[in-house]
């Protein structure tokens, strides 16, 4: 069965690369024979401000001068290191048995990475020939985790395989920020039909209302033969908002964040440039932190006298008291946290007498990534209906194939609904990270 | 139009449906997975002190143990036994006795011209002379009729228990009265209430008699009449003036009513001292007290139909910056047929109380002064003699701090009585030689009596194997003299005897190991009576103790000497699932012994109703005893390692487990080259740690 499954995989591999290496040599044949081919540019004011997708696509109708009001969602979880079977089960709540855990595929002594997210919202936009504005409000939740192998299996397996051995855990951490946004939005185009710049850009002010921050720092931890002991070397710090006021319009943090995308032509081909997410959020005074950055034997919880014993040292373990034991500090303080800033890279050409658009770049986010995730896609323009398929692979993902489906209805409504990483849902094994997302517009 | 309608509303609709569907975000989820888990869970060290319990362990210089235990025998001190102050409630009923109604005066005027219309034609011819000069006639034998008085504002009737009435006449007529008669009655009943005559008033001039009301009832309405009038006349002409009155004033004064319906002054109805002498036991004479605890406990009722402001003093109390108490507190009328009711509760902690009497030269003598007033009524009332306070006071729970006087003379038989000796109370069967063992028994006389202490027995009863051990001695049964404590400085006096293997058989009774001590004591207090001259005295916190005093070196035989205790067990706060997330494990137990003894562990298992459910330890559960060098003490640790497998079965057992039997077995080894007794050191010590390998499952 699991030989079935690799065959498909590495068949599916195959067929995507020889499709679009196809669509780029045929793209190249065109080009010497097709004048009436049109450079390909920014459809929307929102395309390149990482709205929907992998590719920061946003679909309104590309061809309306008009306001445009909107919904839209998605989310997404992505691993390089867990498989789609591991993810599906976290998202199900369902029971993670030794099998599934035993997917997982480490990069020896590298961290490996983990995100997810989800992002709804509303707004509109204001469209005029040259320069169009818009306002957006949005819900949207970013967690980022590295972890070492060690700490996985410390959490997913337990500690006795380390028996006499010692599991390194320094560089994980996890950062999660839920938060609303109301983003401000610009662009502008110049040029002609044929030679357009564009520059799409927004601003956007951030509520924070729900913040996680946890990093290790230089840890590790020894346990003795049989148990005897656990040894811990032990330094990280915890940070969250103020649990006394969690709810999701709680004003817990601050922040500003700034996106901004240039288009630019390239010959026959368009270049796109974007910066996301160029802003932080500032958590109040009144976020908790919990610091330890101790050395600590534990021998077990210490009875006075074991012949008499009132049972409360037992019954009283808890949460509170290990956090005692472990000499955990907890303060309140004011603090930072960057979103996760992110480049992207695209090219962009329209082929086959403009019947195909083709897409192809990489997208990075430094502060988690690696490596880039690379992506190529190709967009197929019929009627009122604009199917394409993409590919990637990198980033905090495994290689991976995607369905974008995009339509107009009624000549007023645009619609959009996708994937990046659809094979997954065949080889659950096998490719890690799961997304989806959907958009409605309407164009009045 | 239409179809940009549908159209906002078909935006609308799944606009809503992505934010509800987003919401859903809030909901937990949590996923689980089993882990394999290796972790310390317990550690612990059992030294000799947990071991025997509550003693104090001393180390001699050779780093031997020695045992040191006290036990209290008997006690003495204020408030038990011969000491004790009892509950004293003193019940009173107070009438009102001196119900007073004020005093009150009517005035009655009878004009000439009034007394002219009932005399006839004389009458006639004084009316007709009016404003002339005339002389009047000889007045006989005349009458009037009846003349209603109205005292209803001052009362509607009463019985007087006591009281006068005073009738004073002013003769503002022109002639002389030799003679006057008058009648004073209820107008309801009838009923005379005076009847007197006044002679020879001259124009002019004024009479006063009074008239005993005692016994009598008199009515708000009464009748006033002339009986008998007489005047010479006038020997010349006077002039005429039928407005010219006989001026009668009635004044009532000094009533005390048995009853009455009446306006009531503003009075005190009880105003007096009380003084209670206390029976104390053996004939004791207290001149003091300092109370350590205690209550002054205080119930009133009463009867009247009117608000009654009470006040208790207790002058002989005097708290520390000289205070006194006195209570005062507001009754309500009682209710038709009825009490009105008050209580009252005083915390006498820290009041000392002076029991020499009024005159200071009492004992036993507790003085309160009570008193109770009732405003003026304002309106009729109906009071009686009857209507009464009825009032129980006294003092509750009397602990003395200190006391002061004659203690009494009286013999206290104490027991036969057990009391518990813990010594041993975690051993629960098995036997122990001991090398040697010293027993005082220490008679510490803290209170200030002198007094003679008789023992007649004393015997070590180990209840659980129904063994008992009495000791055999001369101080049994042989009075002992003890002299009382001296103060200040408070020094108590001591007596000791001590018991050794060679002058009893102590050895044996602590050998049985006992958990109850048997005795029985004598004690006669101011055996030659009074000699202190009222001076003894007696603290709370300076009993006469009688006390054991066990000392021995922890040179011994054991043989099955089992430990046991219950301890709670309830690990189900151990994690947020309790230890449902433990699924199955190995549980491995460290014993690294310093101890010369074997000893077996066990932990039995309980639920809540005290149902068996499981061993702990599946044999073998030896712990191995710490060998023995040539200088007969322990020179290397000895290390056991016991695995408890944790199947599910077991594992279920142990979530429902509430509470714990601990089961230890010591014996010493048989150790030849260092003698049958294995000496403790105080470095000796037993470290035993719980490890646990088992599956732990997270989230859910």
């Amino acid at each position: 069965m699991i030989y079935k499954m690799k065959i498909i995989f590495f068949q599916s591999v195959l067929l995507s690369f020889l499709f679009h290496f196809s669509l780029f040599t045929a793209s190249a044949q065109s080009d010497s024979t097709d004048t009436q081919i049109k450079i390909a540019h920014l459809k929307n004011p929102f395309d390149g401000l990482h709205w929907m997708g992998r590719v920061n696509h946003f679909s309104i109708n590309p061809d309306s001068n008009q306001t445009v009001i909107f919904t839209s969602g998605g989310v997404f979880l992505n691993s390089n290191t867990l498989p789609f079977s591991f993810s599906k089960k976290i998202l199900q709540s369902g029971f993670l048995n030794n099998e599934i855990k035993n997917n997982a595929e480490f990069y020896t002594h590298n961290l490996n990475g983990a995100a997810a997210g989800y992002k709804y919202g509303t707004g509109f936009c204001k469209r005029g020939k040259k320069n169009s504005i818009g306002l957006a409000l949005s819900d949207e939740s970013i967690s980022i985790i590295n972890y070492r192998r060690d700490l996985f299996n410390l959490v997913f397996f337990g500690n006795a395989q380390y028996e006499n051995d010692t599991a390194y855990l320094r560089g994980s951490g996890l950062a999660n920020q839920d938060f609303h946004r109301v983003r401000f939005i610009f662009s502008s185009k110049s040029g002609s039909a044929d030679s357009c710049w564009q520059i799409n850009a927004s601003i956007s002010y951030l509520q924070g209302y729900h913040v996680n921050l946890f990093n290790v720092g230089k840890t590790k931890l020894y346990t003795a033969p049989m148990g005897e002991y656990l040894w811990l070397q032990s330094q990280f710090i915890y940070q969250t908002n103020d649990t006394s006021n969690s709810g999701s319009f709680a004003f817990n943090g601050n922040g500003i964040a700034a996106d901004v995308c240039i288009a630019f032509p390239a010959g026959k081909s368009q270049l796109m440039v974007a910066i996301n997410d160029a802003g932080f959020i500032y958590w109040n005074k009144k976020s908790l932190f919990y610091g330890m950055d101790t050395t600590i034997q534990f021998d077990g919880i210490e009875l006075e006298n074991i012949l008499s014993n009132s049972g409360s040292t037992i019954s009283n373990i808890n949460t509170d008291t290990i956090l005692n034991y472990l000499g955990v500090k907890q303060t309140k303080y004011a603090f930072n946290l960057n979103l996760p800033l992110r480049f992207t890279f695209a090219w962009n050409r329209m082929v086959m007498n403009n019947k195909i658009d083709l897409n192809a770049g990489f997208s990075f986010l430094p502060q988690y990534e690696n490596f880039p995730m690379f992506f190529a896609s190709s967009t197929f323009n019929f009627k009122n209906f604009y199917p394409s398929v993409s590919v990637s692979y990198g980033g905090l993902q495994s290689f991976n194939m995607g369905i974008n489906l995009e339509g107009k209805i009624c000549g007023h409504f645009n619609w959009m609904i996708g994937s990046g990483q659809i094979l997954s849902w065949l080889m659950p094994k096998h490719l890690t990270g799961i997304d989806m997302y959907s958009q409605l517009s309407y164009s009045f | 139009m239409l179809r940009n309608t549908k159209a906002i509303l078909s935006f609308a609709t799944l606009s809503l449906l992505i934010v509800a569907i987003s919401c859903k975000k809030n909901n937990e989820v949590r996923p689980s997975w089993e882990t394999s888990m290796l972790v310390p869970i317990l550690n612990s060290n059992l030294n000799l002190g947990n071991i025997v319990g509550d003693t104090i362990i001393q180390t001699n210089s050779d780093n031997s143990l020695q045992l040191v235990y006290e036990s209290n025998l008997y006690s003495l001190k204020p408030g038990d036994g011969a000491f004790q102050i009892p509950d004293t409630i003193v019940k009173g009923t107070y009438n009102l006795t001196n119900l007073a109604l004020a005093n009150q005066a009517i005035v009655y005027n009878l004009s000439l011209g009034q007394a002219a219309q009932q005399m006839g034609p004389q009458g006639q011819f004084i009316i007709s002379s009016n404003g002339t000069m005339a002389s009047i006639p000889a007045i006989n034998n005349q009458s009037s009729g009846d003349n209603d008085v109205n005292a209803t504002q001052f009362f509607q009737t009463a019985i007087l228990q006591h009281g006068f009435l005073d009738i004073t006449i002013f003769n503002g007529f022109p002639i002389d009265i030799s003679n006057i008669q008058f009648q004073i009655k209820n107008k309801v009943s009838g009923t005379i209430v005076a009847d007197t005559f006044f002679t020879n008033i001259n124009s002019g001039s004024t009479s006063t008699k009074r008239v005993d009301l005692s016994g009598k009832t008199v009515e708000g309405t009464l009748v006033f009449k002339i009986i008998d009038l007489d005047s010479p006349g006038s020997a010349t002409a006077v002039l005429i003036d039928t407005t010219d009155a006989l001026i009668m004033t009635m004044q009532v004064t000094e009533m005390v009513v048995t009853s009455a319906t009446a306006i009531f002054p503003s009075q005190d109805i009880i105003n007096q001292d009380q003084e209670t002498i206390y029976n104390l036991s053996g004939g004791a004479k207290l001149k003091f007290i300092n109370v350590h605890s205690g209550k002054l406990q205080m119930t009133v009722h009463s009867a009247i139909k009117q608000l009654v402001h009470f006040n208790y003093g207790f002058p002989g109390a005097t708290d520390q910056f000289g205070g006194s108490i006195n209570l005062t507190s507001d009754l309500p009328p009682a209710p038709v047929g009825g009490l009105s009711s008050l209580t009252k509760e005083y915390d006498l902690a820290g009041y000392r109380l002076d029991l020499t009497g009024l005159n200071h030269t009492s004992f036993n003598s507790f003085v309160n002064h009570i008193a109770a007033s009732i405003d003026s009524t304002g309106q009729v009332q109906t009071l009686s003699f009857a209507d009464s306070i009825y009032i129980d006071y006294g003092l509750v729970d009397i602990i003395p701090e200190y006391i002061e006087g004659f203690l009494g003379q009286q013999i206290l038989t104490l027991g036969p009585e057990e009391v518990n000796f813990d010594l041993f109370k975690n051993i629960q069967s098995g036997s122990i030689s001991l090398e040697d063992v010293n027993v005082g028994i220490d008679i510490e006389n803290g209170v200030g009596v002198n007094a003679r202490l008789n023992l007649y027995e004393l015997t070590a009863v180990n209840s659980k194997k129904n063994q008992s051990v009495s000791l055999t001695n001369s101080l049994i049964n042989s009075p002992q003299n003890l002299a009382g404590a001296t103060d200040p400085p408070l020094t108590p006096s001591l007596l000791s005897f001590l018991l050794n293997t060679s002058n009893s058989n102590i050895k044996n009774l602590v050998e049985v190991l006992p958990d109850k001590m048997k005795y029985k004591i004598d004690l006669f207090i101011n055996p030659n009576g009074n000699t202190s001259n009222y001076n003894d005295f007696a603290y709370y916190n300076s009993p006469l103790n009688v006390n054991l005093n066990i000392n021995m070196p922890l040179s011994l035989q054991a043989d099955g000497l089992v430990f046991q205790d219950t301890v709670a067990f309830d690990l189900s706060n151990a994690s947020a699932k309790g230890l449902d997330a433990i699924k199955d494990g190995v549980f491995s137990v460290f014993a690294d012994n310093g101890f010369p003894l074997q000893a077996s562990l066990q932990l039995y298992l309980y639920d809540e109703w005290g149902g068996f459910l499981d061993s702990l330890i599946v044999a073998p559960h030896t712990i191995l005893a710490a060998p023995l060098n040539s200088n007969c003490k322990v020179s290397e640790i000895m290390r056991s390692t016991l695995q408890v497998l944790a199947d599910a079965n077991k594992m279920n057992k142990i979530r429902n487990a509430k509470k714990a039997v601990v089961r230890a077995v010591f014996d010493t080894k048989s150790t030849t080259p260092c003698g049958i007794y294995t000496k403790i050191y105080s470095t000796y010590n037993l470290s035993v740690k719980l490890t646990g390998r088992f599956t732990y499952l997270i989230g859910q």
